[in-house]
């Protein structure tokens, strides 16, 4: 039977990369990101090395007359060897002389086990399990061990605060992946998580166990051991002029009518409001609005409408704004008609989301909680201007819980589409709270998942931040520009739920495939 | 180095045609059939020689190699044997490895053929056709393989020899109304035959030793310089009933082979590779080299 015995032999090393052979006996070929060892008993030492490099090589080099003839040919002619240039990872030895052993050619190399992938990558003992999978030809895999079994790794939790961004073109994998991230971070980490969802019911149905229906899922859960259950703490958040409509599966039970308050929100949050104009410009809202706030505002018309009728009176007359700035300075800005005009509009647009009275005011208790998942879906006409005022207004408040060690609970925020939130030329600095977290993410135990189709959609001030990179199946050119090894074929070939990636603290993992989420993933066939 | 010997065509002898005289059909589907049936033991041999030529002596390294066709692949086997001849008796005595020898020319060749002949007979398969690369008989030395002949049969062994290039004359000097029109039987058979097809069978005995004879035709399985057949006479009689399909087998892995260049059966060529390949694991010119021998001047300029 194929695959009973399967060995390579070594011939040596050239460029840096051991060069093996199989074995007769060995029926196929290694796939790229596979981990082969070496034992020399003799020395006691053993050697682990990934396959970089792998082809087949037909060692008898038949004649195609035979076929030509339309006569069958020698099936021994047909026998093929696997070729493969495998980089050293990991030596166990026992020398203390300051060399490097050798490795003996001829020496036999079997595929590594569980335990020995573990020491090769340098594994953690906690941390979400995925599979170490290989791209060959357009064929994806699971990297199994000889018994068969699937090699996993444990993504290092450290990654969480060091920031992800997940790409991937829709039904790539990308969301799913998301949502196994999230589930780990809450059941196993004990943290909390903010999810905005911007389309669909993507994130909103994770109180509901997934319905797995593809064997390959159901056999890489029971390797797991993982069974299908919905997440227990478990809230909706939605803005109360969108509501969600309970006829795709959505359970009204977990769901939050929520509001933006006058009276609470940071008016830096208003600057998520504004499209369309510069970033000098945006700056202005946030002290215009934190001076009416404060002493501009008609005692009787705190609302924002009333701040809509302020803002419009003035414009009406020479558009002098009284402002105060986040550091409490009393200034004037005049602003230019357009600009005005621009703002107005805006303003206009989001009047809905503030103040209604059968919707609660989300704050950070709500969202710091430990084992709770919040989703605030955003998904609907104008969810994006609320989701972009509601984000930053909450990102202020947990940055300031966490400054103030009011909050000890791990958080992990999600955000899909980044871009709807955040405009891709957003600078450094007018990302605000965000770039905070993300540089300060492992101190204060905040991390960030950006998802986006696309790798240019990030703010450009993200950019360096962002330590952790998986690309589902998505443009090669722009998984490449962020220093990840991918081919254009092996991209075009990703299925889904297999990602290449660069990890933070675990560089050598390059092909992995992401378990399915238990909560809230929904298979549909037989 | 030189194959001539091997090659050269045997001392003057007598031959007469078992059928008649033309050409006769062969069946590479049926050949096919025959190689592709499991009771069908098929083996190969074929051997790869280094000559070195020293000052003191003259070394050969051969690898002798048999290939088994067997279900699960080609299954090879080998010998790596070295000798080294001189002529210095002072040198001789200095170690048993070496070869005292007034003829290393002569002498070489029987080592050669004593360690081609054991080889094979140790390691051939009962009841098996046996593709062996070379003539049955060529030169003096060459008549004592004829001696194995009756543990070939004994085994159920049918050896099938194969000549490429031969300057042999065995047929058109025998059929007058041959002689005057071609060079040699090669250069007869190729316009006698089509592709596909081979000669009538021969029978050739040695006027001055009858024990010497052997059965043989020319194949043309491609349009390029046929190959003589050769069979034991004994072989060929206790066989006689498969030989027909046999030939239909050569014809076969001729076509396997595929290579017009260099037309021979391809379990033939795969012994020759591994008996090449293995002929590497030893660098026999450096091993040469580094034991202080020094060579002579032509192998210094033309030792590959």
């Amino acid at each position: 039977m194929r695959g009973d015995v399967m060995n390579w032999i070594v011939l040596g090393e050239s460029n840096g990369r051991i060069r093996l052979v199989s074995k007769s006996g060995t029926g196929g070929i290694l796939p790229k990101g596979s981990y082969l060892t070496i034992e020399n008993k003799d020395e006691g030492a053993k050697f682990i090395l990934r396959v970089d490099d792998t082809s087949q090589s037909e060692p008898f080099s038949p004649s195609p007359l035979v076929v030509e003839m339309d006569l069958s040919p020698l099936k021994q002619d047909q026998e093929c060897q696997n070729v493969i240039s495998a980089y050293r990872v990991k030596d166990i030895s026992a020398r203390s002389d300051g060399l490097i052993d050798f490795i003996p050619p001829q020496s036999l190399a079997r595929k590594s086990t569980q335990e020995e992938v573990d020491l090769a990558l340098g594994s953690h003992d906690t941390g979400p399990l995925v599979f170490i999978a290989a791209i060959h030809s357009s064929q994806n895999q699971l990297i199994k061990d000889e018994s068969g079994k699937p090699i996993t790794a444990r993504l290092p939790e450290e990654m969480f605060y060091h920031q992800i961004m997940v790409c991937g073109k829709t039904g790539s994998g990308k969301t799913v992946a998301t949502k196994y991230l999230a589930q780990y971070f809450v059941e196993e980490m004990h943290g909390a998580v903010l999810a905005i969802n911007v389309k669909d019911v993507d994130f909103l149905k994770m109180d509901k166990p997934s319905v797995a229906r593809n064997p390959e899922v159901v056999s890489e859960w029971a390797h797991l051991g993982l069974t299908s259950r919905g997440m227990e703490n478990y809230v909706i958040y939605y803005p109360a002029t969108i509501p969600i409509d309970s006829s795709q599966g959505v359970s009204p039970e977990v769901c939050k009518k929520v509001t933006l308050d006058v009276g609470v929100i940071d008016p830096e949050s208003l600057a998520g409001l504004l499209q369309g104009i510069t970033d000098a410009a945006s700056q202005t809202l946030p002290s215009i609005f934190r001076y009416w706030q404060k002493t501009g505002r008609r005692p009787d018309d705190f609302t924002f409408s009333g701040f809509v009728r302020y803002f419009s009176a003035k414009s009406e007359d020479d558009r002098t704004f009284d402002t105060i700035t986040a550091r409490g300075d009393d200034s004037v800005v005049t602003l230019h008609k357009g600009t005005c005009e621009n703002i107005l509009r805006n303003l206009h647009s989001a009047i809905d989301f503030f103040d209604n009275d059968d919707a609660v005011c989300l704050d950070w208790t709500d969202i710091l909680v430990t084992g709770k998942m919040s989703v605030v879906n955003v998904a609907g006409k104008g969810g994006s201007q609320f989701g972009s005022v509601l984000l930053r207004d909450l990102l202020h408040k947990i940055v300031r819980a966490k400054d103030a060690q009011t909050s000890k609970v791990k958080i992990l925020i999600i955000i899909d589409e980044v871009h709807q939130f955040y405009n891709t030329e957003t600078t450094r600095e007018a990302l605000g709270d965000l770039d905070t977290i993300c540089r300060t993410g492992r101190s204060k135990e905040i991390g960030v998942i950006f998802s986006s189709q696309n790798p240019s959609d990030m703010p450009k001030g993200l950019a360096n931040v962002i330590n952790t990179k998986i690309f589902f199946k998505t443009d090669a050119s722009s998984a490449k520009s962020l220093g990840v090894r991918v081919t254009d074929e092996e991209m075009e070939s990703l299925r889904k739920g297999y990602a290449v990636a660069t990890i933070h603290e675990l560089s050598q993992l390059k092909v992995l495939k992401f378990p399915m989420s238990t909560a809230g993933v929904f298979e549909v066939g037989k | 180095m030189d194959f001539s010997w091997v090659s050269s065509g045997p001392p003057e002898g007598r031959v007469t045609n078992l059928e008649p005289i033309g050409g006769y059909g062969l069946d590479a589907r049926r050949g096919q059939s025959l190689m592709n049936d499991p009771k069908t033991l098929v083996s190969a041999y074929d051997e790869s020689i280094n000559k070195y030529n020293a000052l003191e002596g003259t070394a050969f390294f051969t690898s002798h190699s048999i290939v088994h066709v067997a279900q699960s692949g080609y299954e090879p086997l080998n010998l790596l044997a070295m000798y080294f001849y001189t002529r210095s008796k002072e040198l001789q005595g200095k170690s048993p490895h070496l070869t005292f020898s007034m003829n290393p020319s002569m002498d070489s060749q029987k080592d050669y053929l004593k360690d081609k002949l054991d080889f094979i007979l140790s390691n051939a398969v009962k009841n098996s056709v046996l593709l062996i690369d070379g003539p049955i008989i060529a030169g003096d030395v060459y008549t004592t393989f004829m001696s194995s002949v009756p543990e070939f049969v004994s085994r159920g062994i049918l050896p099938v020899f194969f000549v490429k290039n031969s300057d042999s004359n065995m047929v058109i000097d025998n059929f007058s109304e041959l002689g005057s029109k071609y060079n040699s039987d090669l250069h007869w058979s190729y316009n006698a035959l089509k592709t596909g097809q081979r000669s009538s069978f021969f029978r050739y005995v040695d006027r001055r030793n009858a024990r010497n004879a052997k059965v043989f035709c020319y194949m043309k399985a491609m349009d390029v310089s046929p190959v003589r057949v050769e069979f034991f006479v004994e072989s060929f009689e206790q066989h006689s009933s498969s030989i027909p399909l046999v030939m239909d087998m050569l014809h076969y892995l001729t076509i396997v082979q595929g290579d017009d260049h260099n037309p021979q059966v391809r379990p033939i060529a795969i012994a020759e590779m591994y008996a090449r390949e293995t002929l590497k694991l030893v660098n026999f010119q450096r091993l040469m080299r580094e034991s202080g021998l020094h060579p002579t001047m032509n192998q210094e300029r033309f030792a590959w």
